[in-house]
């Protein structure tokens, strides 16, 4: 009955090939991505249509004779800091400096010694060489189809050997190594090759650069950039380059862990480093400094390290509960009735904060480490208090201290970090299980997230003068930061919520039983799991965020985009009849270029990170 | 015990399907008569649900004839739904629609496909479910039922179409072993009712009970083919021996 | 048991380590900070208000207005209410546009994602990636600058003269217009659509019974055609109805405002009565009352409060209160004017006019004919359409790709066609997932098309912001503002949620 099939040899002979031939060639792929029925081929045409006059359109009109691109070569430094002195600037670069330096740490810290397939390099080198080709096609002169092109036959024919070059060095480098296993290059390489891709790219670069000759005729020819813009980012680039090699060194030596420890608290440091010491430049009067303020800072570190001792004494839990309950009350007491201002009282704030939350995390062993840690978050809070309250050694005024990109950046970062703690807490309170907290947080989200933005900063802009004491001026910025903070707290709360939510009960459950405090529970075991889950939709939210400030134009602060609408289209020549006036859409266009090579950058990394954190999968 | 009719109502010549360029099928040829209850077993990967998917076309195959109760399956559309409504399919994810009821899920091929007025569809509905033993929970939504439930709430919704021939896709490989036998049962009434049947399945003992034929796959291929019996008890094919050694 | 509670009663826990009073004692205090904050910032608003400029009133809605709009169904508002009303009429007229035309093309960007045709795929993730990731406004003002680059308008201005003009004045054309009998006509159009919905009610039920098809589309769609081209002759029958919409006028004008104020107040306190009931009913256990905790406590007395507040506001706000009278009055007053028309067709064909002036004709405008697009209105159009048009398209790829294979390939294996399966299975499956954030996207077009003050376009924002510096105040305008946008939100979330809640799908 029983009936045998093959034996041994035939089931481990090799199996066939499919009928139809696989072997992808290139039209075989056509045939079957673009042509595999009627339907699709009209597709395909109707795109490609599409796609061709768009392509020529935009190259039309970055290459015609209309624009002035001057506007935007010529205005660079406008755009990117606008009003801050050009004798200053060497504060700017060290601010970019500091950036880089942090920056080429971290790439050391995550993944520093990650491998890139390079077969997946070669793959992206084809595609580029192949676009290259079809752009150069499609807005150079073609013969037949047009003959009249944005792109100069030299420009096209360069182009083309270019694209072909890359996707033959490719195609060269995919054929010798077919037979070997899978080849990789490592994250070092790699970074290398672009910094000197990038220096190389800086220096041939050429961009249209205004000239008024003697009759004052406007006339755009090609020029190299300026040196002083060669040689800074230049030195960027080494340095990013430098302190990923330093970080390698130190990643071999202490391991990861430590230099990523060291990078969070770096970054975080880094802002109000950049924004208030470096950039504002405080002239600090060191006189009162010597005499007064230093006093005070003794005074409260050493005053606050016996407080600490005593709140956080784990055999009397009572009294230091009523101990902290005492700062809070005279925290609140320097407002009134006392009306004590200045360091004392913001000093006194951060006490009183301090002293809440420290006996939760102080045990008998860690009495050393919570000390230190006092004496640190003084001196730091005293130092940025004193910087912040003192006058700007620069001679400019408030309105354009900052501007254009720098303080795009800065306002939204600035805005989310401010508003990440409140969003935390708006968070908290609306999973809270008291009424009132949860009304609280409901009502502060539903009405911010109910009215638009633009709303907010008009409201910010015009009303915010009413609500404080007569007397007390707030320039644009920081009222609309203000405007920001509360605004975006909002959206962040939702987002921290998700991942609060995501938190199972069982997390809280245990904590619970191991006799954790409510308080601990939250802030040790809830928090950093939620706060993990809902990295994703964070950076969503500083993508949209980034986008966002744009809106401050609107109420007349001087970012990117009102540079680029009103600055710029209004500048003039003097003793000339030349202007950018009417300069508005090649300005846009490159405002909205800077824009979209930042919030795509983001939105790829947080894919990545998404896939690496495998939140998106569940 | 019922004995398999005459008639061959599947017949499959020299089948080989490719997924990309990897093949999967091989070359498979066989017949099955009216009321043969068929099992496929074997290793993981080695095509036994391809060809049964290739059997209704869920998989198209590129070599050879799939013969269907005398239709032969082609990229003809028609040809294609006609048999589709004549061979009935369980899958192993149950593959229930979530968003209707257990009720509307088992009418819906009848009504739209077969034209059946609905009072009538489901009344024979609520008779298949009695059948397979849930009618209580007709008005429920199936992902509230247990995982046993809903892959007999599976099995009436293919009933439902009248099927000449009812395809199984190993159906009872994700639930849990308490729920295995109230599916197994199911299949054993039907099978016992002179179903034709083309089972993929693990469990041994289901093949034992009711086959008339059992088929083992390896690498694309029909290795050996026999009544339980004699298959358990004396496998010739030396993977077939190693396959068994493993699951027995 | 006795026992127990004795026990209880010995060992009972000091005030200040009672979890219950700790809860109110935080909570309270915690109000307490926040009223003071209130407090304090509306303290300062006092202090600055005196000999200042902007009284806090809205009185300013019934007041004349004394200025000029751009744009809207009147550019000369006799009230500072009716000018806000051009804003709002304005806003909503871009936000539904901008709905229709992003969720038509995002479909389309949706699918093109999926396509197998990889150009079509390409293309459609460039333009989502391309759109999405630069700033609205940036978008909008490159609209406008691009639409300042076309032509400037002369009597024989292009591409179509007489059916379709674009200049740097803005975009007219050819389309159906409502005319005299329109709002009669409209009656018919409603009867159209509730009939069609008892026809297909009804062939679905004989199909259900027969089983055979039964057309229930066709059916409804040419019973709504019927009735509404019916509509379109003899629209005047509904005349007489202008009695009714007259009385109704003279109803609201001659109605008190104390009288609809104690109306609306009395409206809050049932409301919150009628809460309050519910929520003990909703405790009660089949035994009797349940014993209430204090969270329940709070629960009943903050629903109370909330009533209380509502009736007595309304009171205080008798300005609001007035302008509300005024518009029911103007609505039917409106209504009865219109009904007034004679026979003729409520809806034609209309093209656009251009009004020449000047001695050589040198100064042309648009005049009334056809559909005119303001160069301001296409700017936020245009652009909140494309920004949306990018997030729908993703929210529809990532619905379709949500339903799971098997759900095909049980679809197929039963003999479902592949329209039957995807009318059937598929998009029923995925429109659960698409529709919420769908309906977000929707109300973020709605809440962008206040970026319109950046364009010069008059919504609800533009038009307030001019109400503030003529004749209104800030502070009452941003009360408004927020109000218009919050109700807005609201009602919007609250659809969205109950789409949700119909449509989830059940499970254990």
């Amino acid at each position: 009955m029983t009936s045998l099939g093959p034996t041994e040899s035939v089931l481990d002979a090799e199996r066939e090939s499919p009928p139809q031939k696989v072997a992808i060639g290139a039209f075989d792929w056509m045939r079957k991505h673009l042509f595999s029925s009627v339907f699709n081929t009209t597709l395909t045409v109707i795109a490609l249509l599409i796609a061709v006059f768009v392509t020529r359109g935009i190259a039309g009109f970055i290459f015609g004779d209309r624009p002035k691109w001057g506007s935007v070569t010529e205005n660079m430094r406008l755009y990117m800091t606008f009003g801050y002195p050009p004798e200053q600037i060497f504060r700017v670069w060290l601010s970019v400096g500091i950036v880089f330096a942090l920056f080429g740490l971290t790439l050391a810290a995550w993944g520093g010694g990650n491998r890139v397939s390079a077969n997946r390099l070669a793959s992206s080198v084809t595609k580029l060489g192949g676009t290259l080709v079809a752009l150069a096609l499609v807005t150079g002169p073609f013969p037949i189809l047009w003959d009249d092109a944005p792109l100069s036959l030299r420009a096209e024919i360069i182009m083309v050997v270019i694209g072909f070059a890359l996707g033959g060095l490719a195609m060269f480098h995919k054929a010798r190594t077919e037979e070997q296993p899978e080849r990789t290059i490592s994250r070092t390489g790699i970074l290398a090759g672009s910094v000197v891709f990038f220096i190389a790219f800086i220096w041939l670069l050429q961009v249209p650069t205004p000239m008024l000759d003697a009759d004052g005729v406007y006339s755009e020819p090609l020029a190299p950039l300026a040196t002083t813009t060669t040689w800074p980012w230049t030195l960027m680039a080494v340095i990013m380059m430098v302190f990923f090699l330093l970080g390698g060194v130190f990643v071999d030596r202490r391991g990861e862990e430590r230099l990523r420890s060291v990078l969070v608290a770096s970054w975080l440091f880094s802002y109000p480093l950049i924004v208030f010491v470096i950039l504002r430049a405080p002239d600090i009067d060191w006189n009162q400094f010597w005499t007064r303020d230093i006093w005070i800072v003794l005074g409260f570190v050493v005053g606050g390290g016996l407080l600490l001792l005593l709140v956080a004494d784990p055999e009397r839990p009572e009294r230091g509960r009523i101990l902290s309950l005492g700062t809070v009350v005279l925290a609140i007491a320097m407002f009134w009735p006392l009306s004590i201002g200045g360091l004392p009282r913001n000093l006194m704030i951060v006490t009183a904060i301090y002293m809440l939350v420290a006996p939760s995390f102080a045990a008998k062993g860690a009495m050393k480490r919570t000390l230190a840690n006092w004496v640190a978050v003084v001196l730091i809070a005293s130092f940025f208090m004193i910087a912040m309250d003192t006058e700007m050694i620069l001679q400019i005024s408030k309105e354009s201290f900052l501007g254009g990109l720098a303080l795009t950046i800065i306002l939204a970062l600035g805005a989310l970090g401010l508003a990440f703690p409140l969003a935390i807490l708006v968070a908290l309170g609306r999973q809270s299980r008291m009424p009132i907290f949860r009304q609280l947080s409901i009502g502060y989200v539903e009405l911010i997230r109910g009215v638009p933005l633009i709303v907010w900063l008009i409201m910010a802009i015009g009303l915010f003068g009413f609500f404080v004491p007569t007397g007390v001026e707030l320039d644009k910025v920081i009222r609309v930061l203000v405007a920001f903070t509360i605004f975006w707290a909002a959206y962040l709360a939702e987002n921290i919520r998700g991942g609060l939510q995501a938190v199972g009960k069982g997390q809280t459950e245990a904590a619970e039983a191991l006799g954790m405090t409510a308080f601990q529970t939250t802030t040790l075991i809830v928090l950093p799991q939620a706060l993990r889950l809902v990295i994703p939709p964070i950076v969503g939210q500083v993508i949209t965020s980034f986008k966002d400030t744009s809106l401050v134009a609107i109420v007349g602060v001087f970012e990117l985009l009102n540079i680029a609408i009103r600055s710029i289209p209004a500048q003039t020549v003097p003793t000339s009849n030349f202007t950018f006036i009417g300069t508005v859409s090649e300005n846009l266009l490159f405002v909205a270029m800077v824009y979209w090579v930042f919030t795509y950058t983001m939105s790829r990394s947080s894919l990545r990170l998404e896939e690496k954190l495998g939140v998106g999968k569940r | 015990m019922k004995q398999p009719g005459a008639k061959d109502i599947i017949i499959a010549e020299d089948v080989k399907v490719w997924f990309d360029d990897f093949q999967a099928l091989r070359g498979v040829t066989t017949t099955v008569k009216e009321q043969e209850v068929v099992v496929l077993i074997g290793p993981s990967g080695s095509g036994k649900s391809t060809f049964i998917r290739a059997l209704n076309r869920l998989e198209k195959h590129q070599a050879g004839r799939v013969i269907i109760d005398g239709i032969e399956l082609t990229d003809e559309t028609e040809n294609i739904e006609a048999i589709r409504s004549e061979v009935g399919m369980v899958f192993q994810q149950f593959n229930l629609y979530p968003h209707l009821t257990v009720l509307e899920n088992i009418t819906l091929a009848p009504i739209w496909v077969r034209k059946t007025a609905r009072a009538a569809a489901e009344d024979q509905a609520i008779a298949l479910l009695e059948r397979v033993g849930i009618p209580e929970q007709a008005t429920k939504y199936p992902l509230q039922l247990s995982g046993g439930q809903q892959q007999r709430v599976a099995i009436a919704r293919s009933l439902a179409m009248d099927p000449k021939i009812m395809l199984f896709d190993e159906p009872t490989s994700a639930l849990d072993p308490e729920m295995i036998s109230e599916v197994l049962d199911v299949m054993v009434e039907l099978a016992q009712s002179g179903m034709t049947m083309v089972v993929v399945t693990h469990e041994m003992q289901f093949a034992r009970a009711v086959a008339d034929r059992v088929v083992f796959m390896d690498a694309g291929f029909f290795l050996e083919e026999g009544n339980p019996e004699e298959f358990f008890r004396n496998a010739q094919h030396p993977r077939s021996k190693e396959f068994l050694s493993h699951i027995l | 048991m006795t026992a127990k509670t004795r026990d209880a009663d010995t060992t009972r826990v000091p005030l200040w380590r009672n979890v219950t009073v700790l809860k109110w004692l935080a909570q309270i205090a915690t109000v307490a900070v926040v009223v003071l904050l209130f407090m304090w910032l509306f303290g300062n608003f006092s202090a600055n208000q005196e000999g200042g400029t902007s009284p806090f009133s809205f009185r300013f809605l019934n007041e004349p207005a004394g200025f000029q709009l751009g744009e809207g169904f009147t550019l000369t508002p006799e009230s500072g209410a009716q000018a806000l009303m051009v804003g709002i009429v304005n806003t909503f007229k871009v936000a539904l546009l901008g709905i229709l035309m992003a969720t038509l093309l995002g479909v389309i960007v949706g699918i093109s994602r999926l396509s197998s045709n990889w150009l079509v795929a390409k293309f459609a993730t460039s333009y989502v990636e391309f759109l999405r990731n630069i700033p609205l406004l940036v978008q909008m003002v490159f609209w406008l600058a691009l639409l300042t680059l076309l032509g400037k308008l002369t009597a024989d201005t292009g591409p179509i003269p007489g059916f379709l003009i674009t200049s740097s004045k803005g975009v007219a054309f050819a389309f159906v217009v409502p005319a005299e009998g329109f709002f009669q006509w409209l009656l018919f159009v409603v009867a159209g659509i509730v009939a069609a919905r008892y026809v297909k009610r009804w062939r679905r039920r004989l199909r259900d019974e027969t089983g055979n098809e039964t057309h229930e589309l066709s059916w409804a769609l040419g019973t709504f055609v019927a009735i509404a081209g019916v509509g379109l002759a003899i629209h005047p029958l509904v005349g007489p109805l202008r009695h009714l919409w007259g009385a109704l006028e003279s109803f609201f004008v001659g109605l008190p405002v104390i009288v609809f104020q104690v109306v609306l107040a009395v409206v809050a306190l049932l409301a919150a009565a009628l809460w309050i009931r519910r929520f003990l009913a909703s405790l009660r256990t089949p035994a009797g009352m349940a014993k209430l905790t204090d969270d329940d406590y709070y629960r009943i007395v903050f629903a109370g409060a909330v009533g209380v507040v509502g009736a007595v506001a309304v009171f205080m706000l008798d300005e609001v209160a007035q302008t509300l009278l005024n518009g029911a009055a103007n609505v039917f007053g409106g209504l009865e004017s219109a009904y007034h028309a004679a026979a003729g067709w409520p809806i034609v064909w209309s093209q656009p006019v251009l009004n020449i002036a000047g001695d050589q004709g040198q100064f042309v405008t648009y005049g009334d004919g056809g559909v005119v697009f303001t160069p301001a209105f296409l700017g936020v159009f245009i652009g909140v359409t494309l920004y949306t048009s990018a997030f729908i398209g993703e929210a529809v790829r990532a619905g379709i790709l949500s339903v799971p294979k098997g759900q095909t390939e049980a679809g197929l294996a039963s003999g479902l066609t592949r329209t039957q399966l995807l009318r059937l299975v598929v998009l029923p499956q995925a429109f659960r997932v698409i529709i919420p954030p769908v309906g977000n996207q929707y109300l973020n077009l709605a809440k962008n098309t206040s970026l319109g003050i950046a364009v010069g376009y008059l919504e609800i924002v533009g038009v307030g912001q001019i109400l503030a510096a003529k004749i209104g105040s800030r502070a009452s305008m941003a009360v408004i503002w927020m109000g218009f946008y919050l109700a807005m939100s609201l009602t919007f979330s609250a659809m969205i949620n109950w789409y949700n809640r119909r449509s989830l799908i059940v499970e254990r």
